[in-house]
């Protein structure tokens, strides 16, 4: 949301420039002819809008239905193709294609670099605040997405996203050397000195690649050449081996390297770095003068709880203001309780595969080491959600005298998550709102049961009615 | 004249309105003609191309929004998104219009935003004759070149 308002407003820095001198030289309309005018059978006004507005009304639209405003009249007819933002996210077609119709995709494969061919060609905005690809694509794809990258940079890109997953798979990694290849050759890599490279990355301010192989040395260049770079998303690169994240140049802000298999070390001395997002095995992290760090976000899927991250991170736990733990086994959040004072941490968000049989209470054993808790969030996915009716354990008591809000995700309802409730009632004194979000029951087709959906809202809101002190405020979100 | 921390505005057909400088001063332009030639803080700035109706809904806007940057508890976020809503529901096809230009011009840039938002909405989802109903866009095309667009088909693969 927040994003959306700040692409917009770069827009409208230029647009207004532009509309305000044409506004001034002919000030027209308004006049008393005018407004005898309007009493006339309707006239189209919108299209006598200065163009700027235009096509700053088209930013507010998807890609696809800005484009599809070319046939309104001929006016609008390449009003898009002077829109700043190119948006070739096309996952929704991805979702129709069945994982195993092979031909099926390789014909939307085509289509789809056929569409984003055609577009390049007809554009003609000479700057981009945003170029994104999102479809499943893989390495024969090379030469077009190298061409798309370059058509990007050479025209100042601001936001740039390249998310290349495979369908239908979580996470969407591709087989050794199948995976689109972050082209050395756009960096100057590997061709010496004299190589020329026709554009500067000067503008690029945020770069998300998700599936696409992409060195250390490739990110470290860019780090390097673009003065402006604030956030840094790499995600399943199979390519990424040691990062160094390093200067005192950097304005980096946001950093994330997520899924990446290979990925040996990472080593961050960054002075404005505010947000830190890892996904573990890694063997070494090693995180130092970022004194403005204050988030972290650590998963770890099936993996024991990596201790070794409190030692990792050791320099910066005190500073820490928020915290998220992704993880599909609760086990493993127990053995966070080994974790040292986190004094300034103010919001705790844990991910977590609930269990089908045991108790989710382990989790609270964590909550002795955040004493300036604030706000707590615990989301939930089942594989299989049970009405369990089993006891209700009671968790050792523990002092959060700062936490006001509460939010559960996923609730269902059953012991585990009743226990949950009562150790926060208990524990927090403070309490001011609790906000449930009711699981929504998926069938193995992702489709939710609409029936039995809406049975779950009606017993939860029963039950936490029941459960919850009338001066703690409780929001039941409808689904 | 308007007494210190207010402004005199004077639309296009001639209405005076006097507000608070904060007010005012949420439109990047007159902020930058006060901040550059201090008479116009003493005297009347005429806003170019506005009439009084439009002037008065800018003001009325500005107003709210000023007094919520200054006080998020009496005007909390919640509060100012139902009166943006209210805002842009009541008026017409061209109170609209005017307004995207007025606030174009005077850079309201929250304003253009929430303007051109509401339009962006009215197209969303629509199919091309309602959109051409609704904004009463005349469809200049011949036949065979509507024919050519569709077999183009930039819109989609």
């Amino acid at each position: 949301m927040v994003k959306v308002k700040c692409q917009a407003s770069n827009i409208l820095g230029k647009s207004l420039e532009l509309s305000s001198c044409i506004r001034h030289k002919n000030c027209p309309r308004l006049s008393p002819e005018d407004q005898i005018n309007r009493e006339l059978p309707p006239e189209d006004l919108i299209s006598q809008l200065p163009e700027d507005i235009l096509i700053f009304i088209l930013s507010f639209l998807t890609f696809k239905e800005a484009v599809r405003t070319c046939v309104l009249s001929s006016q609008w007819m390449t009003l898009w193709t002077r829109s700043s933002r190119l948006d070739f996210d096309a996952t929704n077609t991805l979702g129709k294609i069945h994982i195993d119709d092979r031909k099926g995709l390789r014909r939307e494969r085509r289509k789809y670099v056929g569409w984003v061919n055609r577009v390049l060609q007809t554009h003609k905005c000479s700057t981009l605040d945003e170029f994104r690809v999102c479809f499943d694509l893989d390495k024969h794809y090379q030469d077009e997405i190298d061409g798309w990258l370059e058509y990007a940079f050479a025209r100042s890109v601001k936001r740039l996203e390249i998310s290349l997953p495979i369908n239908g798979v979580l996470l969407g990694v591709r087989g050794p050397s199948n995976s689109y290849d972050f082209p050395h050759r756009l960096l100057n890599l590997g061709y010496g000195i004299h190589h020329n490279i026709p554009f500067d990355f000067k503008s690029l301010k945020d770069l998300y690649l998700k599936c696409v192989d992409v060195t250390g040395e490739s990110i470290e260049w860019l780090l390097s050449r673009c003065p402006f770079l604030e956030r840094l998303s790499v995600h399943c690169s199979r390519k990424l081996g040691k990062l160094v994240v390093s200067g005192p140049h950097l304005v980096l802000k946001y950093l994330e390297i997520k899924h990446c298999l290979k990925v040996e070390s990472i080593k961050i001395c960054n002075p404005n770095l505010v947000s830190l997002s890892i996904s573990y095995p890694i063997e070494e992290l090693v995180v130092t003068e970022s004194p403005r760090l204050a988030e972290v976000d650590i998963s770890w899927g099936y993996l024991n709880f990596p201790l070794y991250v409190f030692s990792q991170l050791s320099c910066s736990l005190s500073q820490l203001e928020v915290l998220m733990l992704r993880t599909h086994l609760p086990k493993n959040i127990a053995m966070l309780k080994c974790c040292p004072e986190l004094s300034k941490l103010k919001e705790l968000f844990i991910r977590v595969g609930a269990p089908d049989d045991g108790s989710l209470i382990e989790l609270t054993s964590f909550l002795s080491s955040c004493p300036n808790l604030q706000k707590f969030a615990l989301e939930l996915y089942w594989l299989k959600p049970l009405n369990t009716n089993g006891d209700v354990e009671k968790a050792t008591k523990c002092s959060l005298k700062h936490l006001k809000v509460i939010e559960l995700s996923g609730y269902y309802g059953c012991s585990s998550e009743v226990e949950i409730i009562m150790f926060f009632l208990e524990n927090a004194i403070a309490l001011e709102k609790i906000i449930v979000d009711p699981l929504k029951p998926q069938n193995q087709l992702n489709l939710v049961d609409e029936e039995l959906a809406a049975r779950v809202q009606v017993e939860v809101e029963q039950q936490l009615k029941d459960l919850v002190p009338a001066h703690i405020e409780l929001v039941i979100l409808q689904s | 004249m308007a007494s210190k921390g207010n402004l005199t505005l004077k639309s296009c057909n001639g209405k005076e309105f006097i507000v608070e400088e904060k007010v005012a001063v949420m439109s990047t332009t007159i902020k930058n003609m006060v901040d550059v030639d201090d008479s116009f803080a003493q005297g009347v700035i005429p806003i170019i191309g506005v009439d009084g109706k439009i002037l008065a809904k800018l003001i009325e806007y500005c107003k709210e929004h000023a007094e919520a940057d200054e006080d998020e508890e009496v005007k909390s976020e919640e509060y100012l998104k139902k009166f943006d809503e209210k805002f842009v529901d009541e008026l017409n096809l061209n109170d609209l219009y005017d307004l995207l230009k007025a606030s174009n011009y005077l850079e309201i840039t929250k304003l253009l935003n929430l303007l051109c938002q509401k339009v962006a909405s009215m197209i969303k989802g629509k199919k091309p004759e309602e959109i051409r109903r609704i904004f009463n866009i005349k469809n200049d095309f011949t036949p065979e070149e509507e024919e050519e667009i569709n077999r183009q088909n930039p819109w989609a693969f």
